[in-house]
């Protein structure tokens, strides 16, 4: 390399070097005087700020501590740079970071450099020098202004400036009487950890502060040898402090630190003060527990509602759900009253917790909480348990209060998805009469889209079990939907619609009251059967009686037979006279079924004068009009026409099927003379016996029993046992007659209906009772049989002395010592002699006692 | 109070003779001293010629005998009776009052014959005595037997004396139970008249 080659390479690097300090010196200057004209000049300083923004400028901070340091601090304050400063010395705490916050930053960030400087044990040094150079008490007021109530270390904090200010803190005691919180808040966290009184007493005022951070600060931090004065204090707090901040610290403190003079359930608290107790109650402490049981059942539903969630939130309202058992009613209905005073206040969560492994007591607890209020959600999976419930287990009848709430509450109150549960369930029970009884009733109006479609199914189904119910239940549906149903099965083809289901869609039409399908109705009313035409009459009588007769009248001119004897019979019972004419006409109707209705109708009427005419249709050549005509006149029961019906049963030559007929009609009318006619046909012993029975099965008023028994009682042992039948096939329906005569007659006709009883097979029925697990049951049975006093009645009573009962077993004993004379004499022989051993033992037990009572 | 019970006591009487029967009853104290005043209590407003109580002993769950805590006969009386007669299962049963007031030969009347301690008795009552567990569950704690030499001997008076002086003993054994087992009643030498 040449010299001159160095020489130009020297002088070229020189020449660069100069030219950049010139740039340098040159851009320096513009940026200077850019920012000096900006500090000078506001306005100016937004355009300064787009070409230097803070984020650029704390890459120079040097530079401009530099020229903080000659301008002053607006130089940091006014270009924005200040925030970023303090934000880098918390980030990343450096002596210079924060000296540039301490000494060129405005005052506002003193507090942040404080309590870096607290924080940062190698910082604390230039911080105390800062305050020294600063003058402590003027740099303390500095800090406290600048705080906001950033949470720091008080006892740091205190170590920190007692010995700056030699131990005296009075200046910080000034603090507290300051008028901005956050100067307070700082003297209070600093006071809190000095010993001195003055410093003490001071705190103990920080309790009345009006800003709830103060309070909160000193309800967690402040601590004294005065332990009752300070949990005293706290227990204030928690009781009357608006800030729900500080309550919950002043009872988290009592917790922690006061436990042993935390009494709560000895205090009697009401209103607000109340109500901030129960919002802070301890979870799991048995306790408050029960101070929250007892404010579950306060008529102020402000205090109930904390006490609900409480209780709640612990479980104690899942454990109150699930425990209630159906065989404990008390403890049922005491946990459904506490679980619906939670509901009241909204409370329902816990219902939740129902499964399928519920407990009956718990899904009726459950179904008649939701029946009332409640999420309507949790009805569904309630469904789907109770409906589980009774596939699996086929539960008795005792749980059928269950089902039936569930339903009711679904009907009332069941969202869509609760709607589909019952619609499966229906769907499954379809055979199930007893399930559908229940079901089909409880279906809401609102659900119509998707339960008709199912019920019309059931409607065209033969076998559907439960139709008068379906038809109830879609009459209450729209209209619109289940009428083109109706009429395509109406209108359809024979074949493809059973009797049956032609008849439940007339009734369903019937029933909808649409009076613009009248005429359809009375057009098919042959399709009813004649029981069934008599009940549809009512529902006919409702429509517009003149448009009624206008169409009734136009049909009574056509020649379909069927149709008018339809209408003939509808005509009685809703007492429309307006045809009679045409009624006495029709009794020589060409068709048999118009002659039938005909004489119904008249004799409903109560046309007497028409009975010679009536009886000469007793000769009617087509027999179904005979025994038709024999039924009516029995019914009717004149005299006259009793004795029109002796004389047919007395007829030699007369048809079996009309003496049957007439014989059911002797059973049908109300009068003793049917009665003994009856009775004394069966005393014959004529071929008809059954007949009569049958007959006189059907005669079960007081009267007709007290008649039959007196028969009974003197008559031939023939017609004893015939009677017997009778009373056998009257079952259930004469025993609560013979009974109700045992209670109220005297002894004369006992040992009959004792008899009748005992041929009926009903005291056997009740000695069975006397084995029956329920003792009331047994004791009903025990009370029955004794009164009877019957050699029958007392064969099962002996047995009831083993009785585990003793009530039961007093009463027995009472009853074997009535029979203490000749005629219970007669029967304690009769038990002497029993087959049974074990009868013998109870009566030669019963008849030594009964003996020795009688010796004097 | 003796002679009266030869014919029919009116209620009052028979009021008035065990109300002169419970503090002896009540006083004596404990649970076999008690049985010992009953025992003695029977025979005394009875005129009786035999009493004794037996207790009911559950050797297992299907198997009881009794056992002779105290009797007023000068002729032994078995220590042990059976639990499987007829009587002690018909008592255990319906825990009521049994009589036997002759001792025929009759097949039926047969029956209840065990009520008869010795043979020289005629006539004789056996008196359930039941006490109650402490979950209140009663129970036939033991038999008092009453026999009298005479036949027809147990009269109206005499039934309702001793049915009710078996009430007041069944009230003090009920107390007595609670404070001490009667398991553990230790057997008591009978007493000579």
């Amino acid at each position: 390399m040449t010299p001159q080659i160095i020489f130009i390479s020297i002088s070229a690097v020189a020449g660069l070097i100069i030219i950049a300090l010139i740039t340098g010196i040159i851009l320096e200057t513009q940026f200077r005087k850019k920012l000096k004209k900006a500090l000078d000049r506001p306005e100016a300083m937004d355009a300064f700020r787009e070409s230097w923004p803070p984020s650029k400028l704390v890459k120079h901070s040097l530079r401009m501590e530099r020229l903080a340091k000659i301008w002053g601090k607006s130089v940091i304050s006014d270009t924005g740079i200040a925030p970023l400063w303090a934000d880098k010395m918390e980030t990343r705490p450096t002596k210079r970071a924060l000296k540039r916050v301490l000494y060129h930053s405005p005052k506002v960030f003193v507090c942040r450099a404080f309590l870096t400087g607290l924080k940062n044990k190698r910082l604390t040094p230039v911080l105390t020098t800062w305050i020294n150079e600063t003058g402590p008490e003027q740099a303390l007021r500095q800090i406290s202004q600048s705080c906001r109530g950033e949470a720091f270390d008080g006892t740091e904090a205190h170590k920190l400036i007692s010995p700056l200010l030699a131990d005296n803190l009075d200046p910080i005691i000034e603090f507290t009487g300051a008028s901005e919180w956050y100067t307070r808040y700082f003297a209070y966290k600093v006071l809190l950890h000095d010993q001195d009184k003055r410093s003490k007493r001071a705190a103990w005022d920080g309790f009345f502060d009006t800003h709830p951070l103060i309070r909160n600060t000193l309800a967690i931090e402040f601590s004294s040898d005065e332990r009752n004065k300070l949990y005293t204090q706290l227990w204030e707090l928690l009781l009357e402090d608006p800030s729900f901040e500080v309550r919950k610290s002043s009872k988290m403190r009592i917790l922690q630190d006061f436990a042993d003079l935390h009494t709560p359930s000895e205090k009697k608290l009401t209103g607000t003060p109340a109500l901030r107790f129960l919002q802070l109650l301890e979870d799991g402490s048995p306790d408050e527990i029960n101070i929250a049981m007892e404010f579950l059942s306060s008529t102020d539903l402000e205090l109930r509602f904390p006490a609900a969630s409480f209780l709640e939130r612990n479980g104690i309202l899942e454990k109150l759900l699930l425990t209630s058992t159906m065989e404990d009613r008390v403890v049922l209905e005491r946990n459904l009253s506490m679980l619906k005073m939670a509901l009241e206040v909204n409370v329902s969560s816990f219902l939740k917790k129902i499964g399928s492994n519920s407990t009956p007591g718990a899904l009726l607890t459950a179904a008649k909480l939701l029946n009332q209020g409640g999420d309507r959600k949790m009805l569904a999976p309630l469904a789907e348990a109770i409906f589980s419930f009774f596939e699996k287990e086929k539960p008795g009848p005792e749980y059928i209060e269950i089902y039936t709430t569930l339903l009711s509450g679904i009907k009332k109150r069941g969202n869509d998805a609760a709607l589909q549960q019952m619609f499966n369930e229906i769907k499954s029970r379809r055979n199930q009469e007893p399930f559908l009884e229940l079901l089909l009733p409880a279906i809401p109006t609102r659900g119509d889209s998707l339960f008709i479609p199912l019920l019309i199914d059931f409607l065209k189904t033969d076998e559907f079990p439960s139709r008068e119910t379906l038809i109830t239940t879609l009459v209450k549906m729209p209209a619109e939907l289940i009428l083109p149903n109706i009429f395509e099965i109406l209108d359809g083809n024979r074949a493809d619609y059973s009797h049956t289901i032609r008849i439940s869609c007339l009734r369903l039409l019937g029933r909808l009251k649409l009076p613009y399908c009248l005429q359809c109705i009375l057009e098919y009313l042959p399709i009813l059967p004649r029981e069934e035409a008599l009940e549809f009459a009512e529902i006919l009588n409702e429509y517009p009686r003149e448009e009624f007769e206008k169409k009734a009248a136009a049909l009574f001119k056509t020649t379909d037979g069927q149709i008018r004897a339809a209408l003939i019979r509808v005509l009685p019972p809703i007492e429309n006279r307006t045809f009679i004419k045409e009624i006495r006409n029709a009794l020589k109707d060409a068709d048999p079924d118009v002659r039938i209705a005909a004489i119904e109708a008249l004799l409903s009427f109560g046309e007497i004068r028409l009975l010679n005419q009536e009886t000469s249709m007793l000769r009617d050549p087509v027999e179904r009009v005979r025994l038709a005509t024999a039924r009516v006149i029995g019914e009717y029961g004149v005299p006259a026409a009793l004795t029109v019906l002796e004389d047919i049963l007395k007829d030699e030559n007369e048809t079996r099927p009309v003496i049957k007929a007439a014989i059911a009609g002797l059973g049908a009318s109300a009068t003793p003379e049917s009665l003994n006619l009856l009775i004394g046909m069966l005393d014959q012993d004529l071929p008809y016996t059954q007949e009569i029975i049958a007959a006189l099965s059907e005669r079960q008023s007081k009267k007709d029993l007290m008649q039959l028994i007196e028969n009974f009682r003197g008559g031939s042992p023939a017609l004893k046992d015939h009677l017997i039948e009778v009373f056998k096939t009257q079952e259930k329906n004469a025993e609560p007659a013979l009974l109700k005569l045992l209670e109220e007659q005297d002894d004369s006709l006992k040992a009959y209906i004792a008899e009748i009883l005992h041929g009926t097979g009903y005291i056997g029925k009740t000695i069975r009772k006397l084995s029956h697990r329920e003792i009331k049951i047994r004791k009903q049975a025990a009370i029955w049989l004794s009164s009877l006093e019957s050699t029958a009645s007392y064969r099962g009573l002996v047995l009831a002395a083993r009785d585990p009962d003793q009530e039961i077993r007093v009463l027995v004993v009472k009853a074997l010592e009535r029979l203490n004379n000749p005629e219970g004499s007669e029967i304690l022989e009769a038990l002497k002699n029993d087959p049974d051993r074990r009868i013998r033992k109870y009566t030669l037990w019963a008849m030594e006692r009964l003996k020795a009572l009688a010796l004097e | 109070m003796t002679e009266k019970t030869e014919s029919i006591l009116s209620h009052d009487e028979i009021l008035k003779t065990l109300t002169e029967a419970k503090p002896l009853l009540f006083d004596k104290g404990c649970h076999e001293n008690s049985l010992a005043a009953l025992v003695e209590k029977a025979i005394e407003i009875t005129h009786s010629d035999l009493a004794a109580y037996y207790q009911i002993n559950r050797i297992s769950v299907r198997k009881t005998n009794l056992c002779l805590i105290y009797k007023k006969f000068r002729r032994p009386l078995p220590e042990i009776l059976p639990g499987e007669g007829e009587l002690v299962s018909f008592i255990l049963d319906c825990r009521e009052t049994v009589l036997k007031l002759s001792s025929n030969e009759d097949s039926d009347e047969k029956l209840f014959s065990e009520i008869l301690l010795h043979p020289s008795m005629k006539s004789g009552v056996a008196i359930p005595i039941i006490s109650e567990t402490a979950e209140g569950v009663s129970y036939v704690t033991g038999i008092l037997y009453v026999n009298s030499k005479t036949n027809n001997f147990y009269n109206r008076s005499r039934f309702l004396l001793l049915e009710n002086l078996s009430k007041l003993a069944m009230g003090f054994i009920k107390r007595c139970d609670n404070e001490d087992s009667p398991k553990n009643v230790p057997l008591k030498e009978g007493v000579v008249v």
